[in-house]
């Protein structure tokens, strides 16, 4: 895997607020990276520096191992906070500027219209489209000189639950063709559908970095209920693999390392002559996981 | 160059405001010398001016050759206003729409974002001038009663000062514009600044402090100074009937400082 970014001690600060603290972070080739974090984390200050909008304070990155400038940004397809264009044009002229702009082929207008499912509607003005219309037109925009890189800042912000649903689709279609895509956004669930990577950001610094499949889909939180609760949480803590033990509302709450399945926890329980009553296994909420690693900050 | 002003004619040509006011400063173009011609035979029609022909409005040689060029570069600085609106709307659009910031994202250096702003103003005072010069022949033409090659030539400079007066008067807006950011606030600031404000300075400062070098080295003054009123010498007056160097210096260091300014504007603020 090559590096598509590299971000090294970049800094931002707007008088006496730091926006951005030090931070530093690579971004591999093919992946799909979530930088997560409330609103105000300091995410579209660092976007916004990469794509040469603000001026650092401090630090360095460097694009495709290459440095930065302007010439490398007709390779990345960017959206930052809401989708921009001018209002007056019709999709179709909003495009074409932007071909314009970037060097791309005219005809790429047509083809970004199909993939994000706009064509009947390129005609028309900008300013007479739906928020879920223009946040499509900004990623065909973002896709029409097929970049290396699609940069995607809330691209669901403010749509209806079928406009979230359909974004996310078609970033997931845009990540299968192996292009790397940096999605910032405020929600949880957002960043675990998509993501194979992520961060979190919070009052500008960098307080997490990992991997979505290894801290949060196998991590494994089984619920359990018995008559004896006391005997059950006993027998429990003696089963290796577990990690915690917690009763919470009449219900044992057992965390576990990857492997722990609610089958071995059950085998033994049933050696030891417990009968359960209830017995689930949970997937780790990852809104339960941030809440811990903002808290652990 | 001719990618960035593609570029800037496209975000014009798809908005009717823009295309509006340049046919509106198109046909004021054209009209302005039929429609002069003819308030200066309204003038002597209802003040009659008595026998000394060297009063009479309508027997000026306005449109004569040599006479012309200064004439018209003169009248004409008054339609320059509505494509100085175009620059105004087209600059404060950007930072509203936020498009400055998307067009520096797909990829615009933001010295390209700033050349393209300017290469259309240099393209619309070459067109402007290039106009001007045809309305000159074809008007010289028809109305001067030399048209010698050697007369319809001298005074020609004028031009240049026209080209030169309608490019520092669009980047000036093109400053107040950066500056201001919002389309109302700049719209009533430059207006408030030409008609108001360097008014009342600059003739305080000529009038009661005798200042007038002074009063010529603000802006607007300075830009208006590069083609001198012309029509004064109909009266039996003296009037200055070549673009003087001075006047062009103080012009011209404007017109730079406007330049580095816009530059500086585009280039170091955050988007």
């Amino acid at each position: 895997m090559s590096t598509i970014l590299e971000i090294k001690g970049l800094t931002k600060r707007f008088g006496r607020l730091t926006a951005v603290n030090q931070l530093d972070l690579t971004i591999e080739k093919g992946s799909v990276f979530g930088m997560l974090g409330p609103n105000g984390s300091g995410k579209t200050t660092t976007l916004g520096m990469l794509l040469g909008v603000t001026t650092p304070t401090a630090g360095s990155f460097s694009w495709f191992g290459n440095g930065h400038s302007h010439e490398m940004r007709k390779n990345i397809g960017a959206i930052l906070e809401q989708p921009v264009f001018y209002p007056y044009m019709t999709g179709e002229q909003n495009l074409d500027l932007v071909c314009q702009i970037k060097g791309a082929e005219k005809t790429r207008i047509a083809e970004v219209l199909e993939t994000v499912g706009l064509s009947g509607r390129g005609k028309d003005k900008f300013k007479g489209y739906s928020l879920g219309m223009k946040q499509r037109l900004a990623i065909a925009a973002a896709l029409i000189n097929d970049p290396h890189v699609l940069v995607l800042d809330e691209p669901t912000n403010g749509l209806d639950p079928q406009g979230i649903f359909d974004i996310r689709e078609l970033i997931r279609d845009i990540a299968t063709t192996g292009k790397t895509i940096i999605l910032a956004s405020h929600l949880l669930d957002e960043v675990q559908k998509v993501c194979t990577e992520f961060c979190v950001l919070q009052t500008g610094n960098l307080i997490y970095k990992g991997s979505v499949e290894e801290d949060f889909a196998d991590s494994t939180t089984i619920e359990l209920v018995a008559d004896d609760l006391s005997k059950l949480k006993t027998v429990l803590g003696g089963i290796s693999g577990i990690t915690e033990v917690e009763e919470k509302d009449g219900t044992i709450l057992v965390r576990g390392e990857k492997d722990l399945t609610s089958l071995t926890v059950n085998k033994v329980l049933v050696e030891k002559g417990i009968v359960l009553t209830h017995l689930r296994t949970l997937k780790k909420s990852l809104e339960e996981q941030f809440m811990e690693i903002l808290k652990e900050s | 160059m001719l990618r960035l002003l593609k570029i800037e004619l496209t975000k014009l040509y798809t908005n009717r405001f823009f295309k509006v006011l340049g046919a509106l400063w198109l046909f004021a173009f054209i009209s302005i010398p039929v429609a002069f011609k003819y308030f200066l035979v309204w003038i002597e029609k209802n003040e009659p001016t008595g026998d000394n022909q060297f009063l009479k409005p309508d027997q000026w040689p306005i449109f004569d050759f040599v006479d012309i060029w200064q004439n018209l570069a003169y009248l004409y600085k008054m339609v320059t206003i509505f494509i100085c609106f175009i620059v105004l709307a087209s600059v404060t659009n950007e930072f509203d729409y936020k498009t400055i910031r998307q067009n520096v994202i797909d990829g615009m250096s933001r010295r390209e974002w700033w050349l393209s702003k300017i290469t259309f103003m240099l393209a619309i005072s070459f067109l402007a001038t290039v106009i001007l010069a045809v309305i000159g022949l074809v008007v010289g033409y028809a109305y001067s009663p030399v048209t010698d090659v050697e007369y319809v030539l001298r005074n020609i400079e004028f031009m240049g000062a026209y080209f030169l007066q309608v490019f520092y008067f669009l980047m000036f807006c093109f400053v107040i514009s950066l500056l201001i950011k919002r389309a109302g606030f700049a719209f009533a600031g430059i207006l408030f600044y030409i008609y108001i404000l360097e008014p009342i300075v600059t003739v305080i400062l000529s009038e009661k402090y005798e200042l007038t070098f002074l009063a010529d080295c603000f802006p607007i003054e300075a830009g208006w100074n590069l083609i001198r009123l012309p029509f004064e010498k109909y009266f039996l007056m003296y009037s200055q009937d070549y673009v003087a160097w001075l006047d062009l210096g103080v012009a011209g260091a404007w017109l730079a400082f406007f330049m580095g300014m816009s530059y500086l504007l585009v280039t170091r603020r955050d988007l």
